[in-house]
């Protein structure tokens, strides 16, 4: 009895402590892709501006685009969360932005 | 006249040699993940690094031989190995990122991937070191440098709280995360008081044929160099905490630093960023390159000199040489410049100690520096020093693990 009791308790550590690990890492990959929306606007209104050049703003697109994947992969069920699927959609469509800027529309 | 002409270059010199790689990096790292309140390590470091580079200078002054040769011959060539390895690896560690940081900006000028830049760079640098002087080195690529004074004017125009700036300067709690600031704080040490810069600087000496008349001179360079070369380091953290704070965005590319100065200063704030970042970065790579290749000559007892022909010493070049396409070669081969910046300035704080503790012993011993020894207020800076090398140390390789991701 006394062992059940310890493996209970010791499931149940695991249980929370996973748990709790799990929320940190995904608020750590939202950070990151609020960070990487914020830089891609940035760089979509340097672009608009003429203040950066084309190059430049395709390697920043690149990154983004790098980031957004890898978020996706990074959150899997949890991207479904609304959430999680807001700050991915906005990092989307500030991608989108950013290209368009690039072909000068 | 002439005193004050040294003095003027000295002084640039030291400014340009203070931003390079990773002093950007991190400043702009810790600006926009804790706006101004990272600002006391940067002050802390540029106080460190001055002291150092102002005793290292009187030592060769004063005694007409580098640290290293002096390190060698007190301690002997058992002891010697540790600090002649750990510089060595942190050397590599730093020179490969700078060479990453100038083919970075090659790559936002052009748009051609960075690693296709790593060896035509390297080559760049061997053909200055092969062909130049230790004049064409040091002040070159310093007065190129001058370029970095962009931080300042795009802080300026941003109009910052300059009380609050001021109050920073204070250490404090961190606002949040205190693992990532404790890692930050580590990291700007590190690339504020990199070894490479002290030895390089105590060569210098020699190069430029100090001698007792010159510790006036040394010492208003030491000191006036790194305070605008911090207060330009402090300039590049105030911009990020005004440009990327605001918009919680963290550095995870070294490619967002092109952004710094484009809302202050738009187009020009841009290109002359992208200038900056490869002249800092060259400068330091250079004077990376000729630090390994006087460590190594001067621990074990080689010809060395930047201006002699290579053809007179010929192990000195033959280091250099092999030393510049070395470090080429993890930039060749895909390393993250950012990732493999953080990872040596951390590395760079961890091997303080082993050149920082036998200073102390050096700048005490009246048969090598006669009168010209360390006072007590030195000494209690320099043991102040050691110690925070020490928890620098210890505290690296956690912080790096817990706080670097």
């Amino acid at each position: 009895v006394t062992h059940q009791r310890l493996l209970a308790c010791v499931s149940l550590a695991l249980v929370l402590s996973n748990g709790c690990g799990a929320s940190p890492d995904r608020d750590k990959t939202l950070a990151t892709v609020r960070s990487w929306t914020a830089t891609a606007r940035l760089a979509a209104d340097g672009r608009r501006a003429g203040a950066t050049t084309a190059a430049f703003t395709s390697q920043l697109g690149e990154r983004a685009r790098k980031a957004l994947e890898e978020a996706r992969i990074s959150l899997g069920e949890a991207g479904e969360h609304a959430q999680a699927r807001q700050a991915l959609d906005s990092l989307a469509q500030m991608i989108h932005r950013l290209d368009r800027e690039l072909r000068g529309e | 006249m002439k005193k004050w002409g040294e003095i003027s270059l000295g002084v640039i010199t030291s400014m340009g040699g203070f931003l390079e790689v990773g002093s950007i990096a991190t400043a702009a790292q810790g600006g926009a993940e804790y706006g101004y309140q990272l600002a006391w390590a940067i002050v802390l470091g540029v106080l460190g690094l001055a002291c150092l580079m102002e005793m290292t200078g009187r030592l060769s002054a004063v005694s007409g031989r580098t640290y290293v040769d002096l390190l060698r011959e007190r301690f002997g060539i058992r002891f010697f190995v540790a600090p002649l390895v750990a510089v060595l690896v942190v050397s590599f560690m730093v020179l490969a990122s700078e060479i990453g940081g100038v083919s970075l900006a090659l790559q936002m000028a052009t748009g051609v991937d960075y690693r296709w830049w790593a060896l035509p760079v390297a080559f760049l640098g061997w053909l200055l070191l092969w062909r130049g002087t230790f004049g064409l080195v040091e002040q070159g690529t310093a007065l190129l440098g001058l370029v970095a004074l962009v931080f300042a004017v795009g802080a300026w125009k941003l109009h910052p709280h300059w009380s609050a700036v001021g109050a920073a300067v204070v250490p404090s709690r961190p606002s949040h995360d205190g693992m990532r600031y404790w890692y930050l704080v580590v990291s700007i040490l590190g690339a504020s008081i990199s070894p490479y810069l002290y030895l390089f600087y105590s060569a210098g000496a020699i190069e430029d044929g100090w001698t007792q008349e010159y510790l006036g001179v040394n010492r208003v360079t030491a000191w006036l160099g790194n305070l605008f070369g911090g207060g330009l380091n402090l300039m590049v953290l105030v911009v990020a905490a005004l440009v990327f704070a605001p918009h919680r965005i963290r550095l995870d590319a070294y490619e967002q630093i092109g952004l710094l100065l484009v809302s202050p200063l738009g187009r020009a704030g841009f290109v002359l960023l992208v200038a900056t970042l490869f002249v800092t970065c060259f400068g330091a790579m250079v004077e990376i390159t000729l630090s390994v290749a006087y460590l190594l000559a001067q621990g074990l007892g080689w010809q060395w000199s930047e201006n002699l022909p290579p053809s007179l010493d010929a192990r000195f070049s033959l280091t250099y040489t092999v030393v510049i396409f070395t470090a080429a070669l993890p930039i060749v081969a895909g390393a993250e410049p950012l990732a493999l910046t953080n990872v040596s300035m951390v590395v760079s704080a961890a091997s303080l100690p082993l050149t920082v503790v036998p200073l102390l012993v050096l700048m005490n011993d009246r048969d090598v520096l006669t009168r010209h020894g360390n006072k007590w207020p030195a000494n209690l800076a320099l043991v102040a020093i050691a110690l925070l090398s020490v928890v620098l140390l210890i505290a690296a390789v956690p912080l790096q693990l817990m706080g670097g991701g």
